[in-house]
């Protein structure tokens, strides 16, 4: 019982639908006041590039959704927001990056991109000092620390960006979180993790957990995430960035004050109708966590 | 061939496995010794209670049942003439048991089953205790990857079916790897001999473990069964080689991670199937659909009325099993020929004059495919209902509704009047619908099902077809609605 003889191989493919069907809808149609706020401040060719991290390795929780989120969002300003992969071994040029996204995976597949984001790591630094907009979510988050200490096993280095460090622990953390955030207000979201991610002096955490509303980083402190600059690392799942358009929106405009000044962020980001944005995020809030 | 003195030969058994090892005590005819006996008692009386209230009982007998024994399920398991037979996996597992049991019950086997798809340790004890009452000869259960270590070590199953794996509640597992070791440790479980029939072109079952001492047995798909609009299509969940990591290389890929593949690392690759589908002729409105399948006596062809991808792929998974248990090639087509629909999975019934497709949505692959039937339909004034609930067994984290491909309905939607968000976490879905791309005034939200219902039926054009797509628990919501309204029958009385 031989193994069947496969045909020449084809790419696996990443079914990114989303984006295609994105670049197709007129802006206008999307937005007609941002269309012509856009067009009024002379600004019809505002462009931003997302990259999108290890998409193939790092997407097990529906952390497309917040690729997603902040695309339509720049869409729906009149925003021309170009979405850029790269994985494994592929180049990247930091200087054309506006914004990152980094998701989370299964162990096996976290260790490939930790081992090839090591590589990268002075770049991602150099940048995130710059204040380079990124959002990390769970094993993107635990990379971007210092290290991750997993149960068995070697510890993993991590980029260092954020000053964390992550150890494996015993108990998983899961459930529905509502954490207090200061200025980008509540957020929401679901988080399911046993790391236990503690944070230094270096970086501040992104919300406060809510008594009775979730874990966060390990379940002690009382603390979820960290943000530092414009680097959010955190361990809500969502997807977040829907639900929480405050810190879609965070994202959004400290990409276009970074790469086309404070004035040009001021008129782009225009008020959208998150009103469904609104419903679901009141609704989290009332859930047990 | 059963061993021990009471055990019939079984003259359809041409294919008879070493069958399972005989537990002491409890064989066949005898008494049962007094803690199987009141347990067994107390769980049948607890589901005539049910029933006398109008409810159905899935796991409450069986939770009464465990808890003066925990060890029923195994004595009455042993005492079946048939044995049992265990299916396991993420997606199919209700559907291809139900045709699988068509299958078995053309032989004249008269199973105890759980076909309202309560596949937890309670369910599974239900089954078997109704079936004691009922005069079974056989166990056919669907049974929950979690639970498969319980079922092997318990039930001693004389065949074991895997459909596949696909990322699914998260919640509960944590990591798809995890639901793949656990369903593993329930084959180590099996006896020496058992069967064990396994998607080839499923790279994750193919390369499960624990299966040294069974009977393989694969299944899947030739390339020219598949139809060139539906090759490579849909999200993949792992496309890296399950034993070194490396990329997995396909030629071709049929669905998410399917297909024929070959790992470039390690020489992993697909296992030839037994049991291939070699010719896939898709249905349309009014027409079944058609398929041919190689088995090792020749081949078989057959009509099959359920649509998409994923039901030819049951269809040969169940084939494949009652092959495996002797079955007559002629009875496999006569059954799957004549299978219309299992348990809130694509179930047609009428809604206030249109046609309604009740259909349980999971996961992002599941949910994907179901989605994909929809759009397919070419009548215009179509209505979609999504009920998405958060209980335990629909999965608390919702997260998966961003990895499934709304926004191929989006594209879809001019043939929509209505897309409705329902459920307890209607909120979220009709969030996903609109950054998905779903037009505003399309789009409404109805949190309570029988509501969200009543509005798609009002929006749908006559005739139109009206698709309902609800997780576990809002399918039970939404089924108890529609029996009220006697639009469906109970299902304990189908």
């Amino acid at each position: 019982m031989g193994p069947e003889e496969p045909r020449p191989p084809q790419e696996v493919d990443g079914g990114h639908a989303a984006e295609a069907q994105m670049a197709a809808t007129p802006v206008a149609a999307r937005n007609p006041q941002a269309a012509a706020s856009a067009a009024g401040a002379g600004l019809s060719a505002v462009r931003l590039t997302l990259l999108h991290l290890y998409p193939d390795l790092l997407n097990i929780y529906g952390d497309r959704g917040n690729v997603l989120a902040l695309a339509r969002r720049a869409g729906w300003r009149g925003i021309d927001l170009g979405v850029r992969e790269a994985s494994v071994g592929e180049a990247v040029d930091w200087g054309t990056v506006d914004l990152v996204c980094i998701g989370g995976g299964e162990d096996r597949k976290q260790a490939l991109a930790a081992e090839d984001l090591a590589r990268r790591a002075e770049g991602l630094r150099a940048a995130v000092e710059g204040g380079l907009p990124v959002l990390a979510v769970c094993g993107g988050y635990q990379l971007l620390g210092a290290y991750y200490q997993p149960a068995e096993g070697e510890r993993l280095p991590g980029v260092g960006v954020l000053d964390a460090h992550t150890v494996a622990g015993r108990r998983r953390m899961i459930g529905n979180v509502v954490l207090d955030a200061g200025e980008l207000g509540t957020l929401v979201g679901f988080e399911n993790h046993s790391g236990q991610t503690f944070l230094g002096p270096g970086c501040r955490p992104l919300g406060r957990v809510r008594p009775g509303h979730g874990g966060g980083n390990n379940g002690r402190d009382g603390g979820e995430g960290a943000l530092h600059r414009r680097c959010v690392g955190t361990y809500l799942h969502g997807s977040v960035l829907p639900k929480n358009p405050a810190l879609a929106d965070f994202l959004l405009r400290g990409a276009l004050e970074r790469r086309h000044g404070g004035a040009a962020a001021a008129a782009a980001m225009c008020p959208l109708d998150d009103a469904l944005e609104a419903g679901a995020h009141r609704a989290a809030e009332g859930l047990r966590g | 061939m059963r061993t021990g003195a009471d055990a019939a030969p079984d003259p359809q058994d041409q294919e008879g496995s070493a069958g399972p090892d005989r537990r002491g005590g409890g064989v066949g005819g005898d008494r049962l010794p007094l803690r199987p006996a009141l347990a067994l008692a107390a769980g049948r009386l607890t589901a005539a209670v049910l029933r006398r209230f109008g409810r159905g009982a899935t796991t409450l007998p069986g939770r009464v049942a465990l808890r003066l024994d925990p060890h029923l399920p195994g004595r009455l398991a042993s005492r079946l003439p048939h044995g049992a037979c265990v299916i396991s996996g993420t997606n199919g597992k209700t559907t291809t048991s139900a045709m699988l049991a068509a299958i078995l019950a053309r032989r004249g086997w008269h199973l105890a089953h759980n076909r309202g798809g309560a596949n937890l340790r309670t369910g599974i004890a239900t089954a078997l205790l109704l079936g004691a009452g009922g005069g079974a000869d056989a166990a056919l259960l669907e049974v929950d990857e979690a639970t498969m270590p319980f079922a092997g070590r318990e039930l001693r199953p004389r065949l074991a079916l895997v459909t596949n794996f696909f990322r699914d509640q998260l919640d509960r597992y944590g990591e798809l790897e995890t639901a793949v070791a656990l369903v593993g440790r329930g084959l180590a479980a099996l006896p020496s001999g058992a069967a064990a029939v396994v998607n080839a072109d499923d790279p994750l079952a193919a390369s499960m473990g624990g299966r040294d001492h069974l009977r393989p047995l694969h299944f899947g798909l030739d390339p020219a069964a598949l139809p060139a609009e539906e090759a490579g299509a849909g999200p993949s969940d792992a496309p890296r080689c399950p034993r070194c990591g490396a990329a997995l290389l396909y030629g071709p890929r049929y669905y998410a991670h399917l297909g024929v593949y070959r790992c470039g690392g390690c020489g992993f690759a697909r296992p030839r199937p037994e049991v291939l589908a070699t010719a896939w002729t898709p249905g349309a409105a009014g027409r079944p659909g058609e398929v041919t399948l190689r088995i090792p006596a020749g081949s078989i062809t057959f009509p099959l009325a359920l649509p998409g991808l994923y039901n030819v792929y049951n269809a040969t998974a169940a084939a494949a099993a009652a092959l495996a248990l002797g079955t007559a090639p002629e009875d496999v087509a006569g059954a799957l020929g004549a299978f219309r629909h299992a348990f809130g999975r694509m179930e047609w019934l009428d809604l206030a004059g249109h046609p309604a497709c009740l259909a349980l949505v999971k996961n992002p692959a599941g949910c994907s495919t179901v989605l994909r039937t929809a759009t397919a339909d070419p009548a215009r004034g179509k209505a979609l209902v999504l009920l998405l609930n958060d209980r335990y067994a629909d999965g608390t984290d919702v997260s998966w509704i961003w990895d499934t491909d709304f926004e191929a309905l989006a594209a879809a939607q001019e043939g929509f009047a209505a897309v409705i968000a329902g459920g307890r976490r209607a909120a979220d879905m009709a969030l996903r619908l609109k950054y998905a791309g779903v037009a505003p005034e399309r789009l409404a939200v109805h949190a309570e099902p029988e509501a969200a219902m009543a509005a798609a039926a009002r929006a749908a054009a006559p005739g139109a077809g009206v698709y309902i797509l609800p997780t576990y628990t809002a399918m039970l919501q939404a089924r108890a609605a529609l029996v009220r309204q006697g639009r469906l029958q109970p299902f304990w009385e189908v």
